[in-house]
Protein backbone atom coordinates (compact mmCIF):
# COMPACT_ATOMS: atom_id res chain seq x y z
CA UNK A 1 0.00 0.00 0.00
CA UNK A 2 1.56 3.37 -1.03
CA UNK A 3 1.59 6.29 1.96
CA UNK A 4 -0.36 8.53 0.35
CA UNK A 5 -3.24 6.23 0.74
CA UNK A 6 -2.34 4.99 4.08
CA UNK A 7 -2.66 8.81 5.21
CA UNK A 8 -5.72 9.44 3.53
CA UNK A 9 -7.14 6.63 5.29
CA UNK A 10 -5.86 7.51 8.71
CA UNK A 11 -7.18 10.92 8.86
CA UNK A 12 -10.55 9.17 7.73
CA UNK A 13 -10.39 6.65 10.33
CA UNK A 14 -8.91 8.67 13.08
CA UNK A 15 -11.81 11.48 12.35
CA UNK A 16 -14.24 9.47 12.74
CA UNK A 17 -12.60 7.71 16.05
CA UNK A 18 -12.36 11.35 17.08
CA UNK A 19 -15.72 12.42 16.08
CA UNK A 20 -17.47 9.04 18.19
CA UNK A 21 -15.27 8.97 20.98
CA UNK A 22 -16.24 12.73 21.97
CA UNK A 23 -19.57 12.10 21.50
CA UNK A 24 -19.28 9.16 23.80
CA UNK A 25 -17.66 11.10 26.48
CA UNK A 26 -14.53 9.19 26.32
CA UNK A 27 -11.06 10.08 23.94
CA UNK A 28 -10.87 8.46 20.55
CA UNK A 29 -7.27 7.77 21.48
CA UNK A 30 -8.96 4.12 23.22
CA UNK A 31 -10.20 2.63 20.30
CA UNK A 32 -6.79 3.87 17.89
CA UNK A 33 -4.32 1.46 18.98
CA UNK A 34 -6.29 -1.54 18.17
CA UNK A 35 -7.49 -0.23 14.83
CA UNK A 36 -4.05 0.77 13.59
CA UNK A 37 -2.64 -2.44 14.60
CA UNK A 38 -5.92 -4.69 13.42
CA UNK A 39 -6.88 -2.87 10.02
CA UNK A 40 -3.88 -1.12 8.84
CA UNK A 41 -1.19 -3.69 10.30
CA UNK A 42 0.94 -1.18 11.97
CA UNK A 43 3.37 -2.94 14.42
CA UNK A 44 2.03 -2.69 17.93
CA UNK A 45 4.85 -0.39 19.49
CA UNK A 46 4.19 2.37 16.14
CA UNK A 47 0.58 1.84 16.78
CA UNK A 48 0.82 3.17 20.06
CA UNK A 49 3.23 6.03 19.42
CA UNK A 50 0.81 7.24 16.78
CA UNK A 51 -2.16 7.15 19.27
CA UNK A 52 0.43 8.81 22.12
CA UNK A 53 0.56 11.56 19.79
CA UNK A 54 -3.01 12.06 19.35
CA UNK A 55 -3.64 11.67 22.42
CA UNK A 56 -1.46 14.54 23.48
CA UNK A 57 -3.35 16.44 20.62
CA UNK A 58 -6.81 15.96 21.82
CA UNK A 59 -6.04 16.98 25.49
CA UNK A 60 -4.24 20.01 24.76
CA UNK A 61 -7.61 20.91 22.10
CA UNK A 62 -9.61 20.61 24.94
CA UNK A 63 -7.46 21.50 27.60
CA UNK A 64 -7.27 25.02 26.49
CA UNK A 65 -10.67 25.21 26.69
CA UNK A 66 -11.36 23.80 29.81
CA UNK A 67 -8.31 25.87 31.37
CA UNK A 68 -9.65 29.30 30.00
CA UNK A 69 -13.47 28.44 31.89
CA UNK A 70 -10.92 27.63 35.03
CA UNK A 71 -13.09 23.96 35.01
CA UNK A 72 -9.72 22.47 35.26
CA UNK A 73 -8.28 22.48 38.93
CA UNK A 74 -4.71 23.14 38.34
CA UNK A 75 -3.45 22.50 41.60
CA UNK A 76 -5.04 19.25 42.19
CA UNK A 77 -3.87 18.36 38.29
CA UNK A 78 -0.36 19.15 39.00
CA UNK A 79 -0.41 17.41 42.12
CA UNK A 80 -1.46 14.18 40.96
CA UNK A 81 0.83 14.24 38.11
CA UNK A 82 3.80 12.85 40.62
CA UNK A 83 1.33 9.52 40.15
CA UNK A 84 0.78 9.01 36.65
CA UNK A 85 4.07 10.04 34.92
CA UNK A 86 6.48 7.83 36.87
CA UNK A 87 3.39 5.17 35.81
CA UNK A 88 3.76 6.34 31.99
CA UNK A 89 7.21 5.98 32.14
CA UNK A 90 7.08 2.40 33.18
CA UNK A 91 4.43 1.36 30.76
CA UNK A 92 5.97 3.22 27.59
CA UNK A 93 9.40 1.54 29.04
CA UNK A 94 7.69 -1.87 28.85
CA UNK A 95 5.94 -1.43 25.32
CA UNK A 96 9.73 -0.57 24.18
CA UNK A 97 11.30 -3.57 25.51
CA UNK A 98 8.53 -5.98 24.28
CA UNK A 99 7.11 -4.31 21.00
CA UNK A 100 9.19 -6.54 18.99
CA UNK A 101 8.86 -10.03 21.33
CA UNK A 102 6.77 -12.98 21.20
CA UNK A 103 5.05 -10.90 23.99
CA UNK A 104 2.92 -8.59 21.47
CA UNK A 105 -0.13 -11.05 21.41
CA UNK A 106 -0.10 -10.90 25.52
CA UNK A 107 -0.46 -7.41 25.21
CA UNK A 108 -3.24 -7.40 22.52
CA UNK A 109 -4.86 -9.21 25.41
CA UNK A 110 -4.29 -7.25 27.64
CA UNK A 111 -5.05 -3.79 25.51
CA UNK A 112 -8.59 -6.20 24.78
CA UNK A 113 -9.61 -6.32 28.36
CA UNK A 114 -8.46 -2.57 29.13
CA UNK A 115 -11.00 -1.86 26.23
CA UNK A 116 -13.55 -4.03 27.84
CA UNK A 117 -13.08 -2.55 31.48
CA UNK A 118 -13.90 0.92 29.93
CA UNK A 119 -17.66 0.05 28.92
CA UNK A 120 -18.95 -0.04 32.10
CA UNK A 121 -17.75 3.70 32.59
CA UNK A 122 -19.19 4.34 28.96
CA UNK A 123 -22.02 2.89 29.65
CA UNK A 124 -22.81 4.42 33.26
CA UNK A 125 -24.28 7.95 32.75
CA UNK A 126 -22.48 10.32 35.30
CA UNK A 127 -24.49 12.40 37.52
CA UNK A 128 -23.73 15.69 38.91
CA UNK A 129 -23.55 15.33 43.04
CA UNK A 130 -22.75 18.08 45.62
CA UNK A 131 -19.43 17.62 46.50
CA UNK A 132 -18.42 17.10 49.87
CA UNK A 133 -17.27 20.63 52.25
CA UNK A 134 -15.65 18.30 54.71
CA UNK A 135 -12.22 18.25 55.31
CA UNK A 136 -10.29 15.49 53.35
CA UNK A 137 -7.41 13.68 54.38
CA UNK A 138 -4.46 15.51 56.09
CA UNK A 139 -2.39 15.53 52.93
CA UNK A 140 -5.21 17.01 51.14
CA UNK A 141 -5.60 19.77 53.98
CA UNK A 142 -1.91 20.76 53.86
CA UNK A 143 -1.54 20.89 50.18
CA UNK A 144 -4.59 22.82 50.02
CA UNK A 145 -6.61 20.37 47.56
CA UNK A 146 -9.60 22.25 47.11
CA UNK A 147 -10.93 24.81 44.62
CA UNK A 148 -14.48 26.72 43.27
CA UNK A 149 -16.19 26.24 39.75
CA UNK A 150 -18.90 28.29 38.33
CA UNK A 151 -21.41 25.90 37.36
CA UNK A 152 -23.29 27.48 34.01
CA UNK A 153 -26.42 24.97 34.36
CA UNK A 154 -27.34 26.38 38.08
CA UNK A 155 -25.75 29.61 37.70
CA UNK A 156 -23.68 29.38 40.93
CA UNK A 157 -20.26 28.83 42.29
CA UNK A 158 -19.66 25.28 43.72
CA UNK A 159 -16.91 24.78 46.37
CA UNK A 160 -15.30 21.60 46.93
CA UNK A 161 -12.72 19.51 48.79
CA UNK A 162 -10.31 16.43 47.71
CA UNK A 163 -10.87 13.67 49.98
CA UNK A 164 -8.89 10.95 49.84
CA UNK A 165 -5.47 11.59 47.99
CA UNK A 166 -4.12 8.21 48.71
CA UNK A 167 -6.05 6.71 47.05
CA UNK A 168 -6.08 8.81 44.22
CA UNK A 169 -2.73 8.93 43.96
CA UNK A 170 -2.74 4.77 43.92
CA UNK A 171 -5.43 4.64 40.76
CA UNK A 172 -3.47 7.57 38.59
CA UNK A 173 -0.16 5.68 38.94
CA UNK A 174 -2.61 2.23 37.53
CA UNK A 175 -3.79 5.11 35.02
CA UNK A 176 -0.44 6.13 34.31
CA UNK A 177 1.03 2.57 33.64
CA UNK A 178 -2.16 1.83 31.13
CA UNK A 179 -1.33 5.40 29.03
CA UNK A 180 1.80 4.44 28.88
CA UNK A 181 1.47 0.60 27.58
CA UNK A 182 -0.86 1.48 25.46
CA UNK A 183 -0.61 4.82 24.23
CA UNK A 184 -4.22 5.72 25.25
CA UNK A 185 -5.87 8.26 27.68
CA UNK A 186 -6.87 6.44 30.23
CA UNK A 187 -9.51 9.15 31.46
CA UNK A 188 -11.98 6.64 32.92
CA UNK A 189 -9.44 5.87 35.48
CA UNK A 190 -8.27 9.12 35.78
CA UNK A 191 -12.16 10.44 36.48
CA UNK A 192 -12.18 7.61 38.35
CA UNK A 193 -9.89 8.89 41.03
CA UNK A 194 -10.78 12.01 40.82
CA UNK A 195 -14.18 11.02 41.17
CA UNK A 196 -14.63 8.89 43.75
CA UNK A 197 -11.18 8.43 45.60
CA UNK A 198 -11.20 12.71 45.61
CA UNK A 199 -14.95 13.06 44.98
CA UNK A 200 -14.75 16.34 42.69
CA UNK A 201 -17.41 17.58 40.90
CA UNK A 202 -17.82 15.64 37.30
CA UNK A 203 -17.33 18.54 35.29
CA UNK A 204 -14.11 19.38 37.73
CA UNK A 205 -13.10 15.90 37.48
CA UNK A 206 -13.43 15.62 33.29
CA UNK A 207 -11.66 18.83 32.69
CA UNK A 208 -9.21 17.70 35.36
CA UNK A 209 -8.44 14.36 33.84
CA UNK A 210 -7.75 16.01 30.17
CA UNK A 211 -5.27 18.11 31.72
CA UNK A 212 -3.41 15.43 33.08
CA UNK A 213 -3.76 13.36 30.14
CA UNK A 214 -1.44 15.52 27.89
CA UNK A 215 1.02 14.92 30.95
CA UNK A 216 0.98 11.61 31.08
CA UNK A 217 1.06 11.20 27.11
CA UNK A 218 3.94 13.65 26.86
CA UNK A 219 5.85 11.34 29.78
CA UNK A 220 5.01 8.01 27.29
CA UNK A 221 5.91 9.91 24.40
CA UNK A 222 9.56 10.57 25.69
CA UNK A 223 10.04 6.83 26.18
CA UNK A 224 8.50 5.92 22.83
CA UNK A 225 10.74 8.85 20.92
CA UNK A 226 14.01 7.57 22.20
CA UNK A 227 12.38 4.05 21.91
CA UNK A 228 12.03 4.88 17.55
CA UNK A 229 8.15 3.79 18.14
CA UNK A 230 7.25 7.31 16.80
CA UNK A 231 6.77 7.34 13.17
CA UNK A 232 6.06 11.56 12.12
CA UNK A 233 3.95 10.36 9.02
CA UNK A 234 1.48 7.86 10.87
CA UNK A 235 1.22 10.10 14.36
CA UNK A 236 0.64 13.03 12.15
CA UNK A 237 -2.39 12.17 10.35
CA UNK A 238 -3.87 9.71 13.16
CA UNK A 239 -3.16 13.25 15.49
CA UNK A 240 -4.79 15.61 12.99
CA UNK A 241 -7.99 13.11 12.11
CA UNK A 242 -8.70 12.52 15.94
CA UNK A 243 -8.78 16.16 16.66
CA UNK A 244 -10.73 17.66 14.53
CA UNK A 245 -13.37 14.31 15.10
CA UNK A 246 -13.25 15.77 18.27
CA UNK A 247 -13.85 19.30 17.68
CA UNK A 248 -16.30 18.41 15.15
CA UNK A 249 -18.05 15.85 17.97
CA UNK A 250 -17.94 18.86 20.31
CA UNK A 251 -19.46 21.28 17.99
CA UNK A 252 -22.15 18.75 17.39
CA UNK A 253 -22.56 17.67 21.08
CA UNK A 254 -25.91 19.40 21.37
CA UNK A 255 -27.47 18.46 18.44
CA UNK A 256 -27.55 15.28 18.66
CA UNK A 257 -28.77 12.28 20.89
CA UNK A 258 -26.09 11.77 22.85
CA UNK A 259 -27.34 7.96 23.91
CA UNK A 260 -27.97 6.58 20.75
CA UNK A 261 -23.91 7.52 19.89
CA UNK A 262 -22.78 6.35 22.97
CA UNK A 263 -24.07 2.73 22.73
CA UNK A 264 -22.85 2.85 19.07
CA UNK A 265 -19.67 3.48 20.39
CA UNK A 266 -20.10 1.17 23.17
CA UNK A 267 -20.74 -1.35 20.22
CA UNK A 268 -17.65 -0.22 18.34
CA UNK A 269 -15.40 -0.89 21.69
CA UNK A 270 -16.60 -4.39 22.35
CA UNK A 271 -16.23 -5.17 18.88
CA UNK A 272 -12.74 -4.39 19.09
CA UNK A 273 -12.14 -5.72 22.29
CA UNK A 274 -12.64 -9.25 21.13
CA UNK A 275 -11.34 -8.92 17.95
CA UNK A 276 -8.36 -7.55 19.33
CA UNK A 277 -8.40 -10.38 21.98
CA UNK A 278 -8.79 -13.14 19.82
CA UNK A 279 -6.31 -11.87 17.75
CA UNK A 280 -3.85 -11.70 20.38
CA UNK A 281 -5.01 -15.68 21.38
CA UNK A 282 -4.13 -16.70 17.76
CA UNK A 283 -1.19 -15.13 18.20
CA UNK A 284 -1.32 -12.86 14.80
CA UNK B 1 -15.40 34.24 27.15
CA UNK B 2 -12.87 36.87 28.24
CA UNK B 3 -11.76 37.83 31.71
CA UNK B 4 -15.20 40.15 32.03
CA UNK B 5 -17.15 36.92 31.98
CA UNK B 6 -19.66 37.63 34.86
CA UNK B 7 -20.31 33.47 35.50
CA UNK B 8 -15.97 33.47 35.89
CA UNK B 9 -15.52 36.86 37.82
CA UNK B 10 -17.47 35.51 40.65
CA UNK B 11 -15.45 32.71 41.65
CA UNK B 12 -13.01 33.82 44.32
CA UNK B 13 -9.43 34.18 43.49
CA UNK B 14 -6.75 31.94 44.43
CA UNK B 15 -3.88 33.55 45.37
CA UNK B 16 -1.25 30.90 43.32
CA UNK B 17 -3.76 30.43 40.68
CA UNK B 18 -4.99 33.93 40.17
CA UNK B 19 -7.34 34.37 36.65
CA UNK B 20 -4.06 35.75 35.02
CA UNK B 21 -2.55 31.81 35.23
CA UNK B 22 -5.53 30.49 33.87
CA UNK B 23 -5.27 32.77 30.40
CA UNK B 24 -1.31 32.34 30.42
CA UNK B 25 -1.50 28.22 30.22
CA UNK B 26 -4.63 28.59 28.12
CA UNK B 27 -3.37 30.37 25.47
CA UNK B 28 -0.01 27.88 26.02
CA UNK B 29 -1.85 25.54 24.88
CA UNK B 30 -3.65 26.93 22.10
CA UNK B 31 -0.52 28.04 20.82
CA UNK B 32 0.89 24.83 20.97
CA UNK B 33 -1.62 23.00 19.10
CA UNK B 34 -2.03 25.63 16.47
CA UNK B 35 1.68 25.29 15.58
CA UNK B 36 1.20 21.46 15.90
CA UNK B 37 -0.94 21.73 13.62
CA UNK B 38 0.37 23.53 10.97
CA UNK B 39 3.63 22.01 11.15
CA UNK B 40 2.41 18.68 10.91
CA UNK B 41 0.25 19.29 7.71
CA UNK B 42 2.73 21.42 6.12
CA UNK B 43 5.23 18.34 6.95
CA UNK B 44 2.72 15.69 5.96
CA UNK B 45 1.97 17.84 2.60
CA UNK B 46 5.76 17.75 1.71
CA UNK B 47 6.62 14.49 2.44
CA UNK B 48 4.05 13.12 -0.44
CA UNK B 49 5.41 15.46 -2.46
CA UNK B 50 8.89 14.00 -1.39
CA UNK B 51 8.35 10.57 -1.71
CA UNK B 52 5.12 9.94 -3.62
CA UNK B 53 5.46 6.30 -4.51
CA UNK B 54 6.85 5.27 -0.79
CA UNK B 55 5.15 2.18 0.46
CA UNK B 56 3.89 1.61 3.91
CA UNK B 57 6.68 -1.31 4.62
CA UNK B 58 9.11 1.26 3.56
CA UNK B 59 7.86 3.49 5.83
CA UNK B 60 7.37 1.32 8.78
CA UNK B 61 10.63 -0.59 7.93
CA UNK B 62 12.73 2.09 8.63
CA UNK B 63 11.73 5.13 10.50
CA UNK B 64 13.19 8.20 9.36
CA UNK B 65 12.61 10.18 13.10
CA UNK B 66 15.48 7.95 14.00
CA UNK B 67 17.69 7.80 10.96
CA UNK B 68 18.73 11.22 11.79
CA UNK B 69 21.36 9.49 14.11
CA UNK B 70 22.25 13.28 15.79
CA UNK B 71 20.96 16.75 16.32
CA UNK B 72 23.30 17.99 13.56
CA UNK B 73 21.87 15.31 11.09
CA UNK B 74 18.41 16.12 12.07
CA UNK B 75 18.96 19.93 11.51
CA UNK B 76 19.81 19.71 8.07
CA UNK B 77 17.09 17.47 6.63
CA UNK B 78 14.65 20.13 8.96
CA UNK B 79 16.39 23.05 6.53
CA UNK B 80 15.92 20.75 3.79
CA UNK B 81 12.41 21.24 4.61
CA UNK B 82 12.16 17.20 4.93
CA UNK B 83 8.43 16.29 5.44
CA UNK B 84 9.30 14.32 8.70
CA UNK B 85 11.67 16.67 10.32
CA UNK B 86 8.73 19.05 9.93
CA UNK B 87 6.36 16.78 11.65
CA UNK B 88 9.33 16.37 14.30
CA UNK B 89 9.43 19.88 15.39
CA UNK B 90 5.57 20.00 15.88
CA UNK B 91 5.54 16.85 17.93
CA UNK B 92 8.70 18.60 19.64
CA UNK B 93 6.50 21.65 20.53
CA UNK B 94 3.59 19.99 21.69
CA UNK B 95 5.89 18.72 23.95
CA UNK B 96 7.58 21.33 25.13
CA UNK B 97 4.40 23.15 25.88
CA UNK B 98 3.23 20.31 28.02
CA UNK B 99 6.32 20.76 29.93
CA UNK B 100 5.99 24.43 29.50
CA UNK B 101 2.78 24.21 31.53
CA UNK B 102 4.15 22.23 34.50
CA UNK B 103 6.90 24.77 34.83
CA UNK B 104 4.53 27.96 34.91
CA UNK B 105 2.46 25.67 37.58
CA UNK B 106 5.99 25.19 39.69
CA UNK B 107 6.95 28.95 39.29
CA UNK B 108 3.37 29.85 40.51
CA UNK B 109 3.38 27.38 43.53
CA UNK B 110 6.91 28.47 44.06
CA UNK B 111 6.02 32.34 44.27
CA UNK B 112 2.93 31.40 46.38
CA UNK B 113 4.83 30.01 48.61
CA UNK B 114 3.51 26.47 48.30
CA UNK B 115 7.10 24.32 48.49
CA UNK B 116 5.46 21.02 48.77
CA UNK B 117 3.48 21.50 45.53
CA UNK B 118 6.62 23.42 43.61
CA UNK B 119 8.79 20.49 44.50
CA UNK B 120 6.01 17.99 43.16
CA UNK B 121 6.28 19.81 39.84
CA UNK B 122 9.80 20.26 39.49
CA UNK B 123 9.85 16.30 40.02
CA UNK B 124 7.45 15.78 37.50
CA UNK B 125 9.35 18.08 35.25
CA UNK B 126 12.52 16.24 35.67
CA UNK B 127 10.55 12.97 35.35
CA UNK B 128 9.92 14.25 31.85
CA UNK B 129 12.73 15.05 30.73
CA UNK B 130 14.49 11.51 32.22
CA UNK B 131 12.02 9.53 30.57
CA UNK B 132 13.33 11.21 27.34
CA UNK B 133 17.30 11.26 27.71
CA UNK B 134 17.26 8.28 30.10
CA UNK B 135 14.82 5.79 30.15
CA UNK B 136 13.85 5.45 26.25
CA UNK B 137 17.48 5.50 25.33
CA UNK B 138 18.23 2.92 28.25
CA UNK B 139 15.55 0.59 27.33
CA UNK B 140 15.92 0.54 23.67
Amino acid sequence: MLVIILVIALLAVATGAGFLGSLAGLGGGVILTPVLVLFFGIPFGEAVGASAISVLATSTTAGAAYVHDRLTDLRIGNFLQIATVPGALIGAAATVVLADTSYVPYLLIALGLVLLSTVPGTVAMRHETAPPTTPGDPVSQRLRLEGNYYDRLHKKVVHYKGQSSNQALGVMFGAGIVAGLFGIGSGVLKVLALDRALRLPMKVSTATSNFMIGVTATAGIGVLFAGNLIIPMIAAPVAIGTTLGAYGGSRLLPYLTNRLIRWVFVVILVVLAVETIVRGALGV
Amino acid sequence: MSEQDPALSALPVDPTFPPSAYERVSTLLRSGVSGFFILATIGMITALIQHPSETVSQLTASNPATDYGSVGAYLQQLFQLHGDAVILIGIFLMIGVTVGRVVYAMIDFYRGGEKALALVCGTVVTLLVVGLFVVGPFVR
